[in-house]
């Protein structure tokens, strides 16, 4: 298993990885080279692969980032999205190996499950999410095709609820990201249906304390 | 007819929630932009960089990131 280095050259890396995806010959080796990043640095190195991505959404210049969106069309068009693992309900990593006890997630969704997930302690705070989102579809907003490709998966991952990794409540925000992305949303109005369709609705709790009355005021007293 | 979703709020407590992140140490920093803005990441390739197979640009990539040897799992 990859240990991160004590100062990771992010940036460094991320241009390595344009580099590669530029100088190689074809989509089939493209995609290779993607997969094989992913799976070297493993499930617990996954949010590293996240961030270089984030990195070139952020901070490429739009060739870089139309190289980046190409391979992802010919990945998505596969079915090789490069994905990280988590455990599906109930299961725990590392200890469960039963078919379905794991499911992959393509970045996005990976963000979605990280932010929705139950524990506040590990979960990905909402400004981060919203950060990390927007420099990733960035990345898909440099290629039509790429965009149009990945907004048809993650509908299709919002409409599946026995994949068992997503609640309905990340769900629900997944497909209302989704459609506003698929219909001409920027990444940052995208991000943000997410976010708002998982924060919970005010208490109503003017109306659950009736007003006292002079009645029970007298039963109290 | 009941559709499988909407046996979502019935399960066991634990069921309803997807594992943490596999992370042990989930890097709650990493998307945050701070200091001063790095250079833009360009399409051009360095002249070290060209004519490599997939595997050796990926090393290239994990050996900027990671300690030790970097090979496949």
């Amino acid at each position: 298993m990859a240990q991160l280095a004590v100062e990771p050259q992010w940036h460094a890396a991320a241009q390595a990885l344009v580099e590669g995806l530029v100088d190689l010959p074809d989509d089939e080796e493209r995609v290779l080279l993607l997969m094989q990043v992913c799976e070297w640095l493993g499930d617990e190195l996954y949010p590293g692969f996240l961030r270089v991505l984030w990195l070139i959404g952020r901070h490429g210049e739009h060739a870089a980032c139309a190289a980046v969106a190409r391979a992802l069309v010919h990945a998505l068009r596969t079915g090789r999205l490069p994905g990280g693992r988590r455990g599906a309900w109930g299961a725990r990593i590392g200890i469960d190996h039963a078919y379905g006890s794991v499911r992959h997630l393509g970045p996005l969704e990976y963000l979605c499950a990280w932010h929705g997930q139950a524990e506040p302690a590990l979960a990905l705070p909402a400004e981060s999410f919203h950060a990390a989102a927007r420099g990733v579809m960035g990345l898909f907003d440099a290629c039509a095709e790429a965009r149009s490709l990945y907004c048809e998966k993650l509908l299709a991952e919002a409409d599946d609820p026995l994949s068992a990794v997503l609640t309905r409540r990340t769900r629900e925000g997944l497909r209302a990201l989704a459609v506003a992305w698929a219909g001409g949303a920027d990444a940052a109005a995208a991000s943000g249906r997410f976010l708002a369709a998982l924060t919970p609705a005010p208490a109503p709790t003017a109306w659950l304390v009736p007003p006292a009355t002079a009645e029970s005021r007298t039963l109290r007293a | 007819m009941m559709r499988i979703a909407d046996f979502e709020p019935c399960l066991p407590d634990g069921f309803l929630r997807p594992s943490a992140a596999s992370a042990a140490t989930p890097p709650l920093g990493w998307f945050d932009d701070a200091g001063a803005p790095p250079p833009s990441i360009s399409a051009n390739v360095a002249p070290g960089a060209r004519g490599l197979s997939a595997s050796l640009h990926a090393e290239r990539v994990l050996a900027l990131l990671c300690d030790g040897p970097t090979e496949g799992p």
